[in-house]
Parts: C-alpha cells; structure tokens; sequence
C-alpha cells in the first residue's frame, strides 16, 4: 500500500532511520510510529498542514511540508519500491565517487 | 575571539571525504569531512530544488544574520565554497558545520522561552518561509537550520515560522530590541554581500518596523 517513510537524517553517524511512516489505507492515512513520543507531534504538525487536502493528495504533499536537511519525507511510494524495505533500519551513509558524481555504491 | 579564521579554514581546507545518503529532503546535501576532522554539510546550488543560485547564498545568509544579531549559539559557522569536488562540476556551495547529537524539531516547549524569542524574531527578520520542522536541539538549546527558503517571497511558500506563531503579536522586550537596533550598515555588511539589493531593503524595513513598533509582526 502507498505510504511515505519519515526519514531522520543522522549525518555525522553516517545513518538515516526512519521513524515513522504515513500510509494510505482505505483512503485514509495511518500512522505508524515506533517511538511517538519523540516523534508522533513531528508527524501530527505536517498532517495538520494537509489536512484539508483529500487523503491521497495529502500524502503525496508530505514530501513538501517535511524536507529539511535533517528531517524529511520521501515521496509517496509502495512498499516494494520502499527505500528502507519497510523495516525500521537504518541505511548507511554512501561515500560518493565525484568523478562519476553519484554515491560510489550504485 | 574572531571566528574569521574558522570561516577561512572552512572556506579552503582539503576535503577529505564526501558522502551523501541516497533519499533527501527538498536540497540533496553531501556530508563534507574536511582536514582536521570538521564534518559539514555541503548544499551544492545545482542541487537545489529552486533558484540554486540564491538559495545557497541564503544558507549562508542565515548564518550572517546570526552573527549580526550576536546569536551565533543558533545557526552553526555556514560559508561559501566553490569546489569541483563535491558533484564533479565547479560551483559554489553553502557549507555548514554539522551541531554534534542534533535532535530534529524538538519540542518547542522543551527549549528556553529566549531560544523561542531569538528564533522567532531571527525568523522575521529573515522571512523564513519554512521553518515548520527545520530546527532543531542540541543539549537542551535550540539549533536552527535549512534556510535556502527565505529572505525573499519564494512562490507557494508563505512566511512560515513556528516560533514567531509562538510570539506573534507580543511585546519586544529590550534584550531584543538591542539587538535589533544593532543592526546596521556595518553589522549587516556580511548578509548584504548576499542578498539582492531590494531583498536586503525589505530586510531593513523588516528591522524598521519591529524596532518602531516594538512588537514581534511583520511589517
């Protein structure tokens, strides 16, 4: 099902975790968030900022409300497409090749 | 102390290291690790989502403007860099100290009411038009970053700052209205090598108009 990963940037540990996940489910959008706490009002101040959009189109605008250098959303995407496999892992740092000018593993 | 040299030695130290990570937000950055060990964040402008030119110029805008204020505890040292060694073609690139353990857009509540204040009214002289999320903390002190979007009217993208919606309409109080009336020609020397002319004269009248009226709006 669509949905858009939440994506902490750690950029001197060299990691990006996700921390949540919106889902477009019964054309509504769910939640996912394995530590609400921290960061279940992050996700609650950008639905509020499409909340008046209709689920789907809400989704697909996350992307531009959350796009920091530190904290985004990535584009609405279906899980085999999911950049984090749908899991809550964290994705290395790439070291990037400048003759070639893209992350040196691919 | 002056922070010059460290600006300098941003601006000119072999790089050591260049990473990136494969998803982004709105500008695909690079981690810069730079000799001595000083890790950055590189924002190249041909990467950047909109006018590239003038949002890399505005990163370091934001970090001039916190020095103008005397806030230099808010924004990390950001220069201009031009390197062919980032993305294989020469251009120029802001370039941003990353803050060690920054915890992204904390909770407002959880900092001091003088972060919010100094982040609020930083966000109204510099018409930051996205600051919904892009802060953050650092041992309990807010950290403010990403500020490609503002100084200037960026189209489908209002003045948005959670801080000044905090402050709005409330009275300046005189640690603040001090460091407003220090901006000038000379203390504003560093932002207007960066802003276009008419973007640094709203800027101004920005500051006018909160010195005069003494309450945190815009004009």
């Amino acid at each position: 099902m669509p949905h858009v990963d939440v994506v902490h940037n750690k950029w001197l540990a060299g990691e990006q975790v996700p921390v949540a996940r919106v889902f477009l489910i019964d054309r509504a959008l769910k939640v996912e968030c394995p530590d609400p706490d921290r960061w279940g009002s992050v996700v609650d101040r950008a639905l509020a900022e499409v909340a008046d959009r209709d689920p789907e189109r809400a989704l697909a605008m996350l992307s531009g409300v959350l796009s920091g250098s530190h904290l985004f959303a990535t584009h609405d995407h279906d899980e085999q497409h999911c950049p984090f496999d749908s899991t809550w892992d964290a994705v290395r740092i790439d070291r990037v090749d400048v003759r070639s000018a893209v992350p040196a593993g691919g | 102390m002056s922070i010059e040299p460290f600006e300098d030695y941003l601006r000119t130290a072999p790089i050591l290291h260049v990473s990136t990570f494969g998803q982004h937000g709105a500008h695909p950055s690079f981690r810069l690790t730079l000799e001595g060990g000083v890790a950055t964040l590189a924002k190249p402008s041909s990467r950047a989502p909109d006018d590239g030119a003038a949002m890399v110029r505005y990163e370091v805008a934001g970090w001039e403007l916190a020095k103008a204020l005397g806030w230099t505890d808010l924004v990390s040292t950001t220069v201009m860099r031009t390197t062919n060694e980032v993305t294989g073609i020469m251009e120029e690139m802001s370039l941003q100290v990353l803050w060690p353990e920054y915890q992204p857009s904390i909770d407002i509540s959880s900092v001091p009411d003088d972060d919010v204040w100094r982040a609020a009214i930083f966000d109204v002289v510099a018409l930051h038009c996205d600051r919904s999320a892009n802060w953050g903390g650092v041992e309990g002190r807010l950290k403010l970053v990403d500020h490609g979007y503002a100084f200037r009217a960026w189209p489908g993208r209002p003045f948005t700052s959670a801080f000044e919606a905090q402050k709005r309409g409330q009275h300046i109080d005189d640690e603040y209205y001090m460091a407003l009336t220090g901006l000038d020609e000379d203390t504003l020397a560093g932002v207007a090598e960066l802003l276009e002319n008419d973007v640094l004269e709203q800027l101004a009248q920005r500051v006018e108009h909160l010195t005069d009226t003494r309450v945190l709006s815009l004009p």
